[in-house]
């Protein structure tokens, strides 16, 4: 019987994927000196609703796999869980953990980058989101120590998102970059859309770029763009890439965006003056020169 | 003026004289606002407050899609749903964000939720917790008082309705001003825990789980109208309001429903009909919908509007109990000589039909090409292996179209 069968229909590929490398598996039957209770659970996303409720949709929409979770504790006491999501890609797992992570949690030194405390690390390496649980408990365990252990188990892979290229890097806030794989804005014309906040003239701004299947694709968003910004307000035009335009949104404040090639970019919460000048230039050239590659 | 000062102003001074379902003529204070003439709004139990019938589900929401808050506003919902789990806090982020400028707060219900299940499981720091988990939701809110704190529902709360530690931490948090209604949100055993928490008489508000679609998505959709209908009843005794979510998962399956003839509702979507449906069920005062795009607001917002026709409801009910869906059993690839990833293929067209077209498109992109659509040879081999006996051939055909 296909192995796949065995445990509920769902693939284990990814993991075959991790023993073939030559890592132990990571949900193997003991972590950090502590034994697995039970099997492991296995989700895809046809009963994803069955591990975290009503926040499948939301992961599912950042091109998730298959979620792994297992509980480890001492005998038969829980003291920790690991929650394992294979998101297929790093692009993928980097857009779900920047999405999901909790957003005051201290940044650690985990994984290709992770962030939490005592009771709860999250982090992301390679194809993978993982979060380590410590359960409330009289003898409580410590999830920074189980992490980087965990982390080892997974290939040793430190590669980034390529799409992060889009983006400027000075004056970049540190870990502030966002993927958002459709309806960016709010806009169903408006996907696969990496954006960032930067610190310019002591106010913050967001740069984004949406990437597009084509040219044609980049210009009818930005045409329907600068119609929904129209009727609130007439925009101006702005002379960075093509058809750009600048417009004040009620929700957004000061905003500008442009066509390169099949990326629609813009600034957003800042409108162009001298301080956006050099990274909305730096921002049209990077996009000049992803056009060129295909896989971005 | 302080906003908790406001908000006891405001409650003792706007208002109108409500009747009560159950006849006996009651007055009680109508709180309103933000109300457009286009959209309806329904008293929420006890709360008196008069809530958008269509309300926000934030689980999406973040600062990247504000202006989707902007467009909700201007078109009169008011009740926007979100919890610190949603995107990290990044929810509660955007819609603080969002309801603090231009004096939108006032104008405006907020909903969250507080995940305590690790600390309710293990009967650990239950109270503690819960008020640190409030704080931080006011901070990212940026408000001090939330119209409704509700105990977040993972799995269920079958166990926990009840807690002594979680029912203090709430009836503190009301004594403090920092929340001015109690809640909980259930998914898995919607019945059950409805009936519990009208028994406690200390939930004002219930958000619960249930649809048309009976057994679509894992847990979801277990409950359906006729099993949850005594639990409304006992609700609707001790007056808590009731909103219910994940009303219009696997609507696609009903997608047959919305070219029937005799629905005669030309041009909804199963999304639409799926919410009209729970909308109409008697005991329910609003539905979350969990928008992330302008195009789902206009949809929305009109369905409270829908008129149903004698007969609707049955048609609709025969249409979702014949829909059918894979199983993702993975028959179909062991049987396939050709190797198509046939449930991988159905799998990435069911992420569309969920509103994520994009993620759909780049995981059918990621596909070898002989593992595509348009490799298969036409053989039905996947069918007579199919339990289901779906006609696998079209449906790829059509996820390839759709997502090609």
């Amino acid at each position: 019987m296909p192995l796949r069968k065995v445990v509920g229909g769902v693939s284990h590929a990814a993991f075959l994927c991790l023993l073939a490398a030559g890592c132990s598996h990571p949900l193997g039957a003991t972590r950090s000196g502590f034994t697995r209770i039970g099997p492991v659970r296995h989700y895809s996303a046809r009963n994803l609703y069955d591990a975290i409720d009503g926040e499948a949709p939301f992961v599912i929409s950042f091109g998730f796999r298959s979620l792994a979770q297992a509980t480890y504790g001492d005998k038969e006491t829980p003291l920790f869980s690991i929650d394992l999501y294979d998101m297929g890609c790093e692009g993928n797992a980097f857009a779900l953990y920047r999405a999901h992570v909790t957003l005051e949690s201290k940044p650690l030194d985990v994984g290709s980058e992770g962030a939490g405390d005592d009771s709860r690390v999250e982090f992301w390496q390679g194809r993978f989101c993982v979060a380590v649980n410590a359960l409330p408990s009289s003898k409580p365990v410590s999830a920074q120590a189980i992490a980087p252990r965990l982390a080892a188990d997974l290939p040793p892979t430190k590669a980034w998102p390529d799409y992060l290229k889009l983006l400027p890097t000075q004056r970049r806030i540190a870990r502030s970059e966002q993927y958002t794989p459709s309806d960016f804005l709010g806009h169903d014309f408006l996907r696969r859309a990496v954006s960032a906040r930067y610190k310019l003239d002591g106010r913050e701004a967001t740069l984004f770029a949406c990437r597009c299947d084509t040219e044609a694709q980049a210009a009818s968003a930005l045409a329907r763009l600068q119609a929904v910004l129209q009727a609130k307000k007439p925009t101006q035009p702005l002379a960075v890439g093509h058809g750009g335009f600048t417009a004040d949104d009620p929700a957004l404040g000061p905003l500008a965006a442009f066509r390169r090639g099949r990326f629609l970019a813009g600034i957003l919460r800042h409108g162009p003056d001298a301080a956006t000048a050099e990274p909305l230039a730096e921002l049209d050239k990077l996009l000049t020169v992803a056009g060129r590659r295909s896989n971005l | 003026m302080e906003r908790r000062e406001f908000l006891r102003r405001a409650a003792a001074t706007a208002g109108a004289v409500v009747v009560r379902h159950d006849g006996l003529a009651q007055e009680a204070k109508a709180e309103r606002r933000n109300e457009q003439p286009a959209v309806r709004y329904a008293r929420l139990g006890r709360t008196n407050l008069m809530v958008s019938r269509i309300a926000h589900g934030a689980l999406h929401t973040s600062k990247e899609r504000i202006p989707l808050l902007a467009k909700l506003y201007e078109g009169g919902v008011n009740l926007f749903d979100t919890s610190h789990v949603y995107g990290g806090g990044r929810s509660e982020e955007a819609i603080g964000e969002f309801l603090s400028g231009d004096g939108r707060r006032k104008n405006a219900f907020i909903c969250t939720k507080m995940d305590i299940r690790g600390n309710l499981q293990a009967k650990r720091d239950v109270y503690k917790v819960a008020m640190e988990r409030a704080e931080g939701a006011l901070r990212r809110l940026r408000t001090d008082c939330v119209d409704i704190m509700m105990l977040h529902g993972c799995t269920t709360l079958i166990d926990y309705v009840k807690d002594e530690e979680w029912l203090r931490a709430a009836d503190d948090l009301k004594k403090q001003g920092k929340a001015r209604f109690i809640g909980l949100s259930e998914h898995a055993k919607p019945a059950e825990v409805l009936k519990l928490a009208a028994e406690t008489g200390r939930y004002d508000v219930a958000m619960i789980a249930f649809s048309l679609i009976k057994g679509a998505w894992g847990s979801l959709g277990r409950t359906d109208v006729k099993t949850i209908e005594p639990a409304l009843e006992a609700a609707r005794k001790a007056d808590i309001g009731i909103i219910v979510m994940k009303a219009a998962m696997q609507a696609d399956k009903i997608v047959a429903a919305v070219d029937d003839p005799k629905l005669k509702k030309a041009g909804l979507s199963p999304y639409q009909l799926c919410y009209r449906y729970v909308l109409g069920v008697e005991g329910v005062h609003a539905v979350v919908c969990g928008m992330t795009n302008m195009t789902h607001v206009d949809e929305n917002l009109k369905v409270p509007t829908i008129e149903l026709a004698a007969g609707d409801v049955e048609r609709l009910h025969e249409a979702a109990a014949h829909a059918t869906a894979c199983g993702f059993c993975g028959a179909c690839l062991d049987a396939c000589p050709a190797g198509i990833a046939v449930q991988d293929i159905l799998r990435f067209h069911g992420y569309r039909h969920h509103g994520y077209g994009a993620a759909a498109r780049a995981d059918y992109s990621a596909l070898p090409p002989e593992r595509r659509a348009t490799a298969c040879q036409g053989c039905g081999t996947c069918e007579r292996a199919c339990p289901q006996r779906l006609p696998l051939r079209r449906l790829i055909r059509e996820a390839h179209h759709a997502l090609a």
